[in-house]
C-alpha cells in the first residue's frame, strides 16, 4: 500500500455533525411507536425476604397497562446466572427478585403504563411486605465467621477465593533489610455515565427485538436468548448512540430481561429509561476493595519480594457478568510494570449487601497501581530514598522485553525507565522543587507526585463469562459505486470508531476516510464480534478490520491486474489501483467494482462475483484460561505510562487542587493521536474524580447515601487541569499496525499520583495518605493524627502545630 | 378514579417555529420539547439539575429544562441545539467544538454548546478561568474539558478580531 494514508495522523471526526446538531439517536430518542414505559419498583430494604407485594392499587391507577411482581415473571424465562464460570460459587436472579432482597435498589416489581409519568405514579401506591434480614454492608464483617449470609446455601459469603504465589517469596522475606507492612483502600465509586441505562422490547411475529444502551450486543443476545428459551436467530439487539459506557454498560442487566419479558406478555413494545437516582441506586458499581500489603525491600531500594492480601467488596453479585473479574485484574496486575518475580496474593471476593459490582474503565487496574505505587513510595520514604530512584531500581528493564510476570501475564514491548525518565525531565522536577519553596514561604502547600503503570488491553473473556474468547471480526465491503462500508463487531460509546475504523479501512484500501462508513451495534445489521471494553478498539476491533481489509485487497489487485493486463504488482492510492511506482497507470476502484458486480464475465479465473471480505484477528499470544499453575497471559498487549500530578493542599479546609497533570505514555502506534489523548484526557478526569471527589456511601443500615449527583460529585471543568501529553511508541509486538489500547490509562494514575502529591504537599505534617478520595475530611483527620502534630490550630490564615 | 393532573394550553415559540399545545401541567420542560414536538437533542442525564445536558436557551438566558414545567414556559421564545444552525451550517462554536475534539459520546454536548453560547453572550472575552467557571454546570464525562475550553476560547477570540 502506498499513498498518503490517514493512520497516526490527527484527522477530525467523522460522527461529529450529528452530535453537534441534537440528531443522535440515543435510546430514548428512539420512538418505537405503542410502545408502554416501565417504572420498578425497588427494595428499599438491604436484606430481606418478601412476604407479598400488593399491587392491586397501582393497577387501577391511571394509565397502568399491567403490574407484575417477581413470582410473576419466574416462570416465564431461565434466572440469570454465571453458571459458564467454574471457579466462582454460583448464584442465580431472576429480572425481578422473587422472595428476598438483597440489596437497596433491587428490582422486586414493574409497573407498565402508557407513559413514564403514570408509571411512577402508579409504582409509588405499590405495597411491599418485607421480613428484614439482618444485613452486612462491611465487607470485613461480611467474611468473619458467624456474618449473615446472603446465599444461605454457600455457607459464607466468599463468592471465590483464589490464591496465588510465585518465585520464593518467604525466601525474599527472609533476605530483606526491611519490611513494611499497609493497608490500602480503594473506595467503592463508578463510571456514571452521562446517559442513564435504558432499553426497548418490541416482540412480533415470534421474533424479540431489543434496542439496548449497551457495549456489546451480540453477548446481550446471548445471555438472553438463553434466559428467555428464543433461539438467538430470532432475537435482534440493537445498540443505537450511546451516551458513555466506561464498562458500566458492559453487563447484561436483569432490566433487560424484564423489558423483554414484558415485551413478549404484554405483545406491546415496552421502555425502559432509568433515571440518575437508579442508575446509582442499582446500576453497576465499581473499585472497592481492601490491601493488605507486605513489601520485602533491601536497604539500597530493592524490591524483593510482595505479598498481598485482598479483599474485594462486589455487592450483592447478582450482576451478568460480576465484580470477580476486574478483581482478578487487580490481585494478577499489582506487580506490574516492576521485575518483581516474589510475588503472592491471596484475593477474595466477597458479598455483601449492596448494589452489585462490575466493570468499570481501569477494571482493577486503578486498585492494582494505588496498592503497588504507595508501597514504593513507602519503601522510598522509609529508607530516605527518592521515589523516582526507588522505582528506577525495580522497573522492568526494556532488555527483559517481553517479560513474563510472576501472574503469566507477557508484557510484549515497552521502555518502562524511559518513560519514567522522560515524564521527569520534561515535568523538571528541580525547577517544581524550587516553586514549591516559594509557595510554602508564602503559605500555600503544593505537591507532587509521580506513578508509573501498565495499562493491559485486549483481553479475553475468560475472567468475565467463561464465553467468547479475545478476538473479534469485521466485513468490508467495497460497494458496486466504491464507496466503502466496514461492518465491525465493536460498537461506540464516545471512542470515534466512525473515524478511526474508517482510517484503518481506508488506509489498507488506498481510499479516501470519506469514502468509508463504519456500521455497528445491531445484531443484524455487522457481523458477529465481541463489543467494546478494554481498550479492544485500537487492538482486535482494528486489527480485524485491517484483516478483512488486506483479505479483499487481494481480490481487488487481482481484478486490477486482468483488466490493466499487467502481473498483480499492483498499489492503491487515492480510489486508484496502478502499477507499482506508476501512478498515472492504472484504473479506478469503480471500474474494479464493476467488473465484480455486472460485468462478471470479465472476472479472472477463481474469483466470483462480489467485493466483500471478513476478517478476524484473533491474538496468537492470549491464554483462554489459566495452566496448571494458575499462570495466564489474557491481554493482547499492553500499554505504559508515567503521570505526575502537582496539587494545593489547603490544610485549614483539607480541600486539594489539582493544579497540573504531566503525561508520558506509550500506546504503541496510534490510529489517530487527537482520539488517543481524547481517551486520556476523559480517564484521567475520571481519575480525578475517584481520587477526589466520588464515592458511593452506604450507612451502616445499607442505604445509599449518594444517590444523586449533588452528593456524588464528579469533576467539572474547574476541577480538572489541562493535561500535558507526551508519547513514546513501543509498538504492540502480536497486534498488526503496532496499536496497543490507550482508552483506560487515564483511569489508573490519578489515584496513586495524587495521594503522593497530597503527601509531598503535607510532608510537614507526616501525613500518609492509604485511601481514596482524599476528601477534606480525610486530609484534615490525616493532619490531625499526623505523626509528631498534636491537632491544628488556626490562626490567622497559618496552620501551627499545638 | 379522579384525575389528580390538570391541563393548560400553552405557547411558545421554539427555534422560531411557534407552537400551541395542551399539556399536563406537571410535564418537564424538557420531556414537552423531546416527546411533544420531538426535539430530541435535549438530553436528561439526571433530572436533578446538577449535570446540566438538559440545557436550553429561554428568552435569552441559559436554563434547565429538567427544572421547569413546560406550563413555566408559556409564551417564551426557546432555543434548543437544534436552532442553532442555519440551512445546514453550523454555527461557529459547532464548528469549534469538532475541531477541538471536544465531544466524544456527544451526550452533554448540546447542552454544553448552548451554555457555551450563553456564556459568551455574557462574557464575549472570557479567560480560561471564567470559562471553566461558567461551565462547571455542566458535566461530561468523557473529554476531560480540555477541547471544550479550547473551543470556547477559539471562539471567543474570533469574535473579537
Amino acid at each position: 500500500m502506498s499513498g498518503t494514508g490517514t493512520v497516526g495522523t490527527p484527522i477530525l471526526r467523522k460522527e461529529d455533525r450529528r452530535f453537534l446538531t441534537g440528531r443522535g439517536s440515543y435510546i430514548d430518542d428512539l420512538q418505537v411507536r405503542g410502545a408502554l414505559s416501565v417504572a420498578i419498583v425497588r427494595s428499599v430494604q438491604p436484606h430481606a425476604l418478601i412476604e407479598g407485594i400488593e399491587l392491586g392499587a397501582a393497577r387501577c391507577s391511571g394509565g397502568v397497562e399491567a403490574a407484575f411482581a417477581g413470582t410473576d415473571l419466574a416462570p416465564l424465562a431461565q434466572p440469570l446466572s454465571m453458571a459458564a464460570v467454574p471457579f466462582v460459587k454460583h448464584a442465580a436472579w431472576h429480572a425481578l427478585a422473587v422472595d428476598r432482597a438483597r440489596f437497596v435498589g433491587e428490582p422486586i416489581a414493574a409497573i407498565v403504563a402508557t407513559d413514564r409519568y403514570r408509571a411512577e405514579d402508579a409504582r409509588a401506591l405499590v405495597e411491599v411486605n418485607y421480613q428484614p434480614l439482618e444485613a452486612v454492608v462491611d465487607v470485613e464483617a461480611a467474611v468473619r465467621p458467624g456474618a449473615p449470609l446472603l446465599y444461605d446455601e454457600w455457607k459464607d459469603n466468599l463468592l471465590l477465593r483464589l490464591p496465588h504465589e510465585a518465585g520464593d517469596v518467604a525466601g525474599a522475606f527472609d533476605d530483606a533489610d526491611v519490611v513494611l507492612k499497609e493497608r490500602f483502600q480503594s473506595q467503592r465509586y463508578t463510571g456514571v455515565p452521562l446517559e442513564t441505562r435504558g432499553c426497548i422490547a418490541s416482540y412480533e411475529h415470534g421474533k424479540l427485538t431489543l434496542w439496548s444502551s449497551t457495549q456489546w450486543p451480540f453477548m446481550v443476545r446471548m445471555v438472553l436468548a438463553e434466559a428467555l428459551g428464543i433461539p438467538e436467530n430470532r432475537l435482534r439487539v440493537v445498540a443505537p448512540d450511546v451516551g458513555g459506557g466506561f464498562g458500566n454498560k458492559q453487563h447484561v442487566f436483569r432490566e433487560e430481561l424484564l423489558v423483554s419479558l414484558l415485551a413478549v406478555q404484554l405483545e406491546r413494545p415496552v421502555k425502559w429509561i432509568e433515571d440518575r437516582s437508579e442508575n446509582l441506586l442499582a446500576g453497576v458499581h465499581s473499585r472497592e476493595q481492601i490491601h493488605e500489603v507486605e513489601i520485602a525491600a533491601k536497604s539500597d531500594g530493592r524490591i524483593l519480594g510482595l505479598r498481598d492480601r485482598i479483599l474485594a467488596d462486589i455487592g450483592s453479585g447478582a450482576l451478568y457478568f460480576q465484580g470477580f473479574a476486574p478483581a482478578v485484574v487487580t490481585a494478577v496486575s499489582v506487580p506490574n510494570p516492576y521485575d518483581l518475580p516474589n510475588y503472592a496474593f491471596d484475593l477474595a471476593c466477597v458479598v455483601t449487601n449492596k448494589a452489585p459490582c462490575g466493570a468499570y474503565r481501569g477494571f482493577g487496574m486503578p486498585e492494582a497501581t494505588f496498592a503497588m505505587e504507595r508501597s514504593i513510595d513507602l519503601v522510598a520514604r522509609h529508607l530516605g530514598l527518592a521515589p523516582v530512584d526507588v522505582r528506577i531500581r525495580n522497573l522492568i528493564r526494556p532488555d527483559q522485553m517481553p517479560y513474563r510476570t510472576s501472574t503469566g501475564t507477557l508484557l510484549d514491548s515497552g521502555d518502562y525507565p524511559a518513560t519514567l525518565e522522560q515524564a521527569v525531565r520534561s515535568f523538571d522536577l528541580p525547577a517544581f522543587r524550587k516553586e514549591q519553596e516559594r509557595a510554602r514561604a508564602g503559605g500555600r502547600y503544593l505537591g507532587v507526585g509521580v506513578v508509573n503503570f501498565v495499562e493491559a488491553s485486549g483481553p479475553t473473556m475468560f475472567p468475565n463469562a467463561n464465553r467468547g474468547g479475545a478476538y473479534d471480526r469485521a466485513m468490508v465491503r467495497v460497494e458496486p459505486d466504491a464507496s466503502v462500508t466496514v461492518f465491525t463487531g465493536l460498537t461506540s460509546q464516545g471512542q470515534s470508531h466512525e473515524t478511526s475504523f474508517a482510517q484503518v479501512a481506508a488506509d489498507a484500501l488506498g481510499v479516501s476516510v470519506e469514502a468509508v462508513r463504519v456500521v455497528a451495534g445491531d445484531t443484524e445489521g455487522t457481523v458477529f464480534g465481541l463489543g467494546t471494553w478494554g481498550g479492544r478498539g485500537s487492538t482486535v476491533g482494528a486489527g480485524a478490520i485491517r484483516a478483512a481489509a488486506e483479505k479483499l485487497l487481494e481480490k481487488i489487485l487481482s481484478i486490477a491486474a486482468s483488466i490493466l493486463q499487467v502481473p498483480p504488482d499492483l498499489e492503491t492510492a487515492d480510489g486508484r489501483i496502478h502499477v507499482r511506482d506508476d501512478p498515472g497507470s492504472g484504473v479506478p476502484l469503480v471500474d474494479v467494482a464493476r467488473v465484480a458486480y455486472h460485468e462478471t464475465f470479465r472476472l479472472p479465473k477463481g474469483q466470483e462475483p462480489g467485493l466483500e471480505a471478513i476478517g478476524v484477528f484473533d491474538p496468537p499470544n492470549v491464554d483462554p484460561f489459566p495452566d496448571q499453575s494458575g499462570l495466564m497471559n489474557a491481554c493482547v498487549t499492553y500499554s505504559n505510562a508515567a503521570h505526575i500530578a502537582v496539587v494545593e493542599v489547603d490544610p485549614g479546609l483539607g480541600t486539594v487542587k489539582v493544579l497540573r497533570y504531566h503525561v508520558v505514555e506509550d500506546c504503541g502506534a496510534m490510529i489517530n493521536p487527537m482520539v488517543v489523548e481524547g481517551q486520556i484526557r476523559g480517564g484521567i478526569a475520571q481519575g480525578i474524580g475517584g481520587a477526589l471527589y466520588e464515592e458511593l456511601v452506604y450507612d451502616e443500615n445499607g442505604q445509599l447515601q449518594s444517590a444523586g449527583l449533588m452528593d456524588y460529585l464528579m469533576p467539572t471543568a474547574s476541577e480538572v487541569p489541562r493535561v500535558h501529553i507526551e508519547h513514546r511508541e513501543s509498538p504492540a509486538v502480536y497486534v498488526p499496525g503496532g496499536f496497543k489500547g490507550t482508552g483506560e490509562g487515564g483511569t489508573i494514575g490519578p489515584g496513586a499520583a495524587i495521594a503522593a502529591a497530597v503527601e509531598d504537599a503535607l510532608a510537614s505534617f507526616g501525613v500518609q495518605v492509604t485511601r481514596t478520595p482524599v476528601s477534606p475530611s480525610l486530609v484534615l483527620d490525616l493532619i490531625e493524627k499526623g505523626q509528631g502534630r498534636w491537632g491544628r490550630i488556626f490562626r490567622g490564615g497559618e496552620v501551627c502545630s499545638g | 378514579m379522579k384525575p389528580f393532573v390538570g391541563e393548560r394550553e400553552i405557547s411558545v415559540r421554539v427555534n422560531g417555529v411557534e407552537h400551541h399545545a395542551t399539556v399536563d401541567v406537571r410535564i418537564l420542560l424538557a420531556d414537552f420539547l423531546r416527546q411533544d414536538l420531538g426535539l430530541t437533542g435535549t438530553h436528561l442525564g439526571c433530572e436533578q439539575g446538577p449535570c446540566g445536558a438538559c440545557t436550553v436557551l429561554l428568552n435569552g438566558e441559559a436554563v434547565r429544562s429538567c427544572l421547569m414545567f413546560a406550563v413555566q414556559a408559556n409564551g417564551a421564545e426557546i432555543t434548543t441545539i437544534e436552532g442553532l444552525s442555519r440551512n445546514g451550517a453550523l454555527h461557529p462554536l459547532q464548528e469549534s467544538f469538532s475541531r477541538n475534539h471536544a465531544l466524544q459520546c456527544g451526550f452533554c454536548t448540546p447542552g454544553m454548546v448552548l451554555a457555551a453560547l450563553d456564556l459568551l453572550r455574557r462574557h464575549p472575552q472570557p479567560n480560561e478561568e471564567l470559562v471553566r467557571a461558567e461551565l462547571s454546570g455542566n458535566l461530561c464525562r468523557c473529554t476531560g474539558y480540555e477541547g471544550i475550553v479550547d473551543a470556547v476560547l477559539e471562539v471567543a477570540g474570533r469574535m473579537q478580531s
